[in-house]
């Protein structure tokens, strides 16, 4: 009987709750997507006075594409989407040279009111801990004369600037609301299917997660997040199985007056990493902390950030630390150069423009990085094995079409690697965004200037058998965008970047655990240019044209210095 | 005993928080500081209309071989007694979709799609296969790796359009391909003619008309017909920028890309590019600047490259009904065996008015340089061999030998070809049930050039063309004399007058053609009546009108009879007999068995039926007796009959 009460009094708590559905649009179906046109021509000049015979040297290549998505609502709750994709690839007449594809696919909807789901593909985030997709290097900065083709690129791969990952498995989220003491409590779980089984030696490998956020008010959140990479057992026939929970608590605090605003940001957690019946492997635990403290004083449009973070060196969280690039890809354009074809090292141009360095996937192990790019921070701010503090002035203010920002970050090692002594690091970077055009009064068209640099500069000192290390990257960009015309932009950009020095980059076996060193040398630069033209039909189509030359040159290497001319044809609509 | 003490405790706690639940929604919750979960969190919207159009077709040919015929003499390979192909080799689809989508006012998008269905008996779940991981094609290179879809394709591609106003004019720029441009006709168009053909074969993209007869009747009104796009215009895949309405009425086309001949997927330079700008003065008077070049690289390090440079000024001028039209420039064909430089263009066309008692005259001079050669173009190369990118056979992807030239050619009356010069007149008259328009001309080579001569067979042309089906093979037949490009075959003859191997006499050509196209009606129901007589000779001595003795190396005569009466509404019947002779004269391939020249008769017989099933939907039957036989080339000889059955419907 006391059962039955209980039960009756949840479910008319359930049942006499707030319902809201979200207003449905009255279309059964209606389509989304995008379409491309995409024209390269490249040419290659190498500084040698051997003449290459064998690499071509001109080469032209591109694609036309649409990417349909069909928007299908069975019911007012219900929304499945399937995209295709279907492109066309230059020189192909008469229907050669077409290719089709499904390109995502996904049901979502809201069972009973109450719970929001999603089930195929989707694109999840939680914290920069647990999950989170970070910007990939040296490119994400650049100008917009470079960002319409790693625009491209993050649009094939699903990466959006909102730093989700693309997934596929299932989604839930509801809310408590409350009318008194606290606000609400959201209810976040995804489950994604990272590996599938191969019936033999490979299990399933899924990627759990929950998040609990607590809105106490607008001034006062507090979180939980625990997320999990893990081997299903049973799956194979395997034994062992691996296992990687990371468990997380977060706090957002929020203060503002009239003139000043004071926010606490906070993270912190652990990891633990482990292969289930397996002696061999490693059984890791580490913990991580992270907090920030800014002020903003609002007539100034000043703001200051402080920021402490210790991350041990055995935290490991796949979610937040795997990469978007991956170092072992080869570049498609140019793949080898000379006469004895050699492969070309990837360079900012690749990254800039070719899919085949990024990765799409969930990594449970720490992937390679190029220190020469960066060194610091290459897996984002979940990078293990760094202690520090960084500093950041900025001034926004909503008066002043210039934003400005300088941080400065002053990291080193948890645990030395190979060595007692730490890795020191040091990180330096600004950046600036101004409308100028504002500055002229009555003067409509846009001018807008960008600019960005990074200075990174990592030491040690050496020791008996192990020299120092100092290893220095420059990375510096400028960018242009002049409206001369209505919706009639000129484009210029430039990236710089230079690097030099001398560190040990880590080997690691299966398992991730470092077992040795290989020295790592680099003295080069690589240079950016760009300039172009683009007309806007819309907020979201647009022509571009744009020529650009890059240039390489490395002390180092036994490849020549060469250059890459490229011009670009771009028509890009979205819908 | 309260058992569950902790249910009680929440749920006296969500009793007092006056707990509600509700899913996450964009307007219903406050936004976190950080937001998490599911993303995007905002609907980013969408296309509410997308235009779909197209049509469905079927086709399907029973070929009966009465006779053997030897397709190809090396491997003695011969045309099968019976054939059932369902599909049309002319590689146009069951099921077309144009699909568009605007999405703002300034621009819109469009591709089509196309599905095959050849009823071969593999049943299946779905027509395609699942492709294994390891073979599925990378992001960035799609077409290496296995491909899926393979029963779905695209006919023309996919194109993108922008439109933008200014205050110089309006532009729109169109990216993408297949798309249908043209220039001029010495720049980059295909031949309309004089819209003298037979309409008894449908063409895969003949639209279905308004009504069953209405082809037929706007054929009879206008002279001509409902083409698609196509029409006059040539294949173009790359970004075509045009403005019109620009200051002092002019308008411009650009563009940059490939053209068929350009075409295939190899990433080293191999592009056209041209444009043209206009200036109007009124509805029938402008004049316009003309050009097209095409650059391709000899090899993958681009230390030569091959090519055409073409340049032209055209003029259109009217003045009381009499009109004169005129286009000349230059062109130069090289590659790193062709040095001979710039050769002259130019093509003049002088119109009498359309009176109401004398016909309408039209009277075209042309004359095209030797060296000149511009397959986009109106004429065709016969004088130049053109420098071949690879070796890959006729008819696969990328191969350069498709459309190379055809030597000295017989042309229809107002087809021009380099190397040459002609003058023909043609005349045309119209009465409220008879109508006739004609012509004849004649044309020289300026230098004489290879001992070579083609000539194609109009009657039985299609039938002929099915013989070889795929790969576009040359030099195939019983005495390797066959060529067969797309819906078509042309023959070669080769002439015995050089002097040891150096070609000495110029050749010339003469052209006569004569419909005439009636229509009346018998008992209440429409009748038309088209004919079609053809009189063409090539030969080394000049002649103002076809010659029709043995001077002449070929001479062909050919008449086309066809006949379309609807029986009753929705039905309409049809008849065709067409007549076909050639003959050679013994400075020509001789026999070796007979000793003779060339002596062909090639007959048709035909009859059909068109009906209506509904709006936009025809079913077509065709039924055609066919024979050819040489009486000094006795293995090529054909007989048999072949049915074909068309449905379509347009949507």
């Amino acid at each position: 009987m006391k059962r039955t009460f209980y039960t009756r009094l949840i479910l008319a708590l359930l049942l006499g709750s707030h319902v809201s559905a979200q207003a449905q649009d009255d279309k059964k179906i209606s389509f989304t997507g995008a379409a491309r046109s995409l024209f390269y021509a490249d040419k290659l000049t190498q500084d040698t006075s051997a003449i290459d015979t064998v690499t071509i040297p001109k080469l032209n290549s591109g694609h036309v594409l649409v990417d349909l998505g069909i928007n299908i609502r069975p019911n007012k709750n219900t929304e499945i989407l399937a995209m295709v994709r279907l492109r066309n690839d230059y020189g192909g007449f008469w229907g050669s040279g077409v290719t089709f594809d499904l390109r995502q696919m996904y049901v979502k909807g809201v069972i009973g009111g109450i719970v929001k789901y999603q089930l195929g593909d989707f694109n999840y985030r939680m914290t920069r801990y647990t999950m989170w997709n970070y910007d990939q290097e040296v490119i994400s900065n650049a100008p917009l004369a470079f960002q319409q083709q790693t625009d491209l690129v993050n649009y094939d791969h699903f990466y959006n600037s909102d730093h989700s990952w693309r997934q596929q498995g299932a989604s839930l989220g509801f809310a408590l609301q409350f009318s008194r003491f606290v606000q609400e409590l959201q209810v976040n779980a995804v489950t994604t299917r990272v590996k599938t089984s191969d019936f033999g030696l490979t299990p399933d490998r899924l990627f759990s997660g929950i998040n609990l956020q607590l809105v106490q008010s607008k001034y006062l959140e507090a979180g939980f997040n625990y997320v999990n990479l893990y081997d299903v057992p049973g799956t194979s026939k395997n034994a062992s199985g691996f296992q990687n929970p990371v468990y997380t608590g977060t706090l957002q605090a929020r203060y503002e007056t009239k003139n000043w605003e004071a926010k606490l940001d906070a993270e912190f957690g652990n990891s633990k990493t482990r292969f289930k019946n397996d002696t061999l492997a490693p059984d890791w635990k580490d913990k991580f902390m992270d907090g920030s403290a800014t002020i903003s004083q609002n007539q100034t449009g000043l703001h200051v950030t402080v920021n402490t973070k210790i991350v041990g060196s055995a935290f490991r969280s796949p979610g937040a630390q795997t990469k978007r690039i991956d170092y072992n890809g080869l570049p498609q354009a140019y793949q080898r150069i000379t006469s004895n074809q050699d492969l070309r090292q990837l360079t900012m141009l690749d990254l800039m423009r070719e899919s085949s360095f990024y990765n799409l996937q969930l990594h449970p192990y720490l992937m390679d990085f190029a220190p020469r790019y960066d060194n610091i921070t290459p897996y984002g701010d979940a990078t293990p094995n760094r202690q520090g503090m960084t500093i950041k002035l900025k001034y926004a203010k909503k008066s002043i079409p210039v934003t400005a920002e300088f941080a400065h970050s002053q990291l080193q090692e948890v645990r030395g690697e190979g060595t007692l002594l730490p890795r020191k690091f040091n990180r330096n970077t600004f950046t600036l965004d101004a409308k100028l055009n504002e500055f002229f009064k009555g003067w409509k068209k846009q001018i807008h200037l960008t600019l960005n640099y990074r200075d990174d500069k990592t030491t040690r000192e050496g020791e008996d058998l192990v020299k120092a290390v100092d290893l220095k990257t420059n990375c510096l960009s400028a960018g242009l965008e002049i409206e001369v015309l209505k919706s009639f932009d000129l484009l210029f950009g430039i990236q710089q970047l230079s690097y030099k020095g001398f560190d040990y980059t880590a080997v690691r076996n299966t398992y991730s655990e470092i077992f040795n060193f290989s020295e790592y040398r680099v003295d080069g630069n690589e240079t950016l240019q760009a300039i172009g033209a683009r007309y806007r039909f819309s907020e979201k189509t647009f022509l571009s044209a744009q020529l650009n030359q890059f240039q390489s040159k490395n002390a180092l290497s036994s490849l020549p210095d060469y250059s890459i001319k490229q011009f670009m044809l771009l028509f890009q609509m979205k819908f | 005993m309260n058992r569950h003490p902790y249910v009680l405790a929440i749920v006296a706690f969500l009793f007092c928080m006056q707990v509600s639940l509700h899913a996450q929604f964009d307007t219903t919750i406050r936004r976190p500081m950080t937001e998490m979960g599911m993303m995007p969190k905002k609907d980013p919207g969408g296309l509410k209309n997308l235009q779909v159009s197209g049509y469905y077709r079927f086709y399907a040919t029973y070929q009966r071989q009465i006779d053997p015929y030897v397709l190809n003499s090396i491997t003695k390979d011969t045309a099968l007694p019976r054939n059932i192909f369902i599909g049309d080799d002319s590689q146009l689809p069951n099921l077309l979709l144009n699909i568009s989508g605007k999405t703002s006012d300034k621009t819109t998008w469009g591709f089509d799609l196309m599905m095959f269905q050849f009823l071969q008996g593999n049943i299946g779940t779905s027509y395609g296969k699942q492709i294994p991981d390891s073979l599925r094609p990378s992001i960035q290179s799609p077409l290496l790796g296995t491909r899926l879809g393979s029963s779905l394709g695209m006919n023309l591609g996919m194109n993108l359009h922008g439109n933008f106003k200014t205050s110089v004019g309006d532009l729109s720029v169109h990216v993408g391909g297949i798309q249908w441009v043209a220039l001029s006709d010495l720049t980059m168009a295909s031949f309309k003619g004089y819209n003298r053909f037979m309409l008894y074969e449908r063409n895969p993209w003949d639209p279905t008309g308004k009504s069953l007869s209405g082809r037929y009747d706007q054929y009879f009104e206008q002279g001509s017909i409902e083409q698609d796009t196509r029409w006059g215009n040539r294949a173009f895949e790359g970004i075509v920028l045009q403005g019109k309405d620009m200051p002092g009425k002019t308008s411009f086309i650009l563009m940059a890309g490939k053209t068929e001949l350009n075409g295939g997927f190899s990433q080293v330079p191999n592009f056209s590019f041209g444009g043209k700008l206009r200036k109007d003065f009124s509805a029938k008077r402008f004049i316009s600047i003309n050009s097209l070049n095409s650059r391709a690289s000899t090899d993958s390090l681009s230390t030569d490259h091959f090519g055409f440079y073409m340049a032209t000024a055209e003029f259109n001028w009217d003045y009381k009904g009499w009109g004169l039209k005129g286009e000349l420039g230059g062109g130069k064909y090289y590659s790193p065996t062709n040095t001979a430089g710039w050769g002259e263009v130019l093509q003049f066309k002088l119109s009498t008015p359309a009176g109401k008692r004398a016909p309408q005259f039209e009277l075209q001079y042309y004359r095209i340089g030797a060296n000149v050669v511009n397959n986009s173009a109106l004429f065709w190369n016969t004088s130049v061999k053109e420098y071949r990118v690879n070796e890959l056979p006729a008819g696969s992807v990328g191969s350069s030998a498709v459309l190379q030239p055809f030597s000295s050619s017989m042309v229809r009356l107002g087809q021009m070809t380099n190397n040459r010069q002609g003058l023909s007149l043609n005349l045309q008259k119209s009465f409220k049930k008879i109508s006739f328009s004609g012509g004849f001309g004649f044309a020289s080579e300026l230098t004489p050039s290879a001992s070579v001569i083609t000539y194609n067979h109009p009657v039985n042309q299609i039938t002929r063309s099915r013989f070889w089906r795929w790969g576009f093979p040359a030099n195939v037949g019983p005495y390797q004399r066959y060529s067969d490009i797309y819906r078509d075959v042309y023959e070669t003859v080769n002439l015995d007058d050089d002097s040891s191997g150096a070609v000495v006499y110029k050749k010339h050509f003469n052209m006569s053609e004569l419909q005439t196209k009636f229509r009346s009606k018998v008992f209440g129901r429409e009748l038309y009546i088209f004919s079609l007589l053809q009189a063409n000779s090539s030969s080394r001595d000049f002649s103002p009108i076809t010659i029709t003795d043995e001077r002449a190396y070929i001479r062909q005569y050919t008449s086309e009879l066809e006949l379309y009466y609807a029986i009753r509404p929705g039905y309409l019947i049809n008849a065709y007999y067409g007549y076909e002779r050639t003959l050679g004269n013994y400075l020509t391939d001789i026999n070796n068995e007979t000793l003779r020249p060339r002596n062909q008769t090639g007959q048709g017989i035909g009859c059909g039926m068109d009906i209506d099933l509904g709006r936009n939907t025809r079913l077509y039957f065709r039924h055609r007796w066919y024979t050819f036989k040489d009486a000094s080339f006795e293995q090529d000889h054909f007989h048999g009959r072949e049915l074909t059955v068309e449905l379509k419907s347009f949507f």
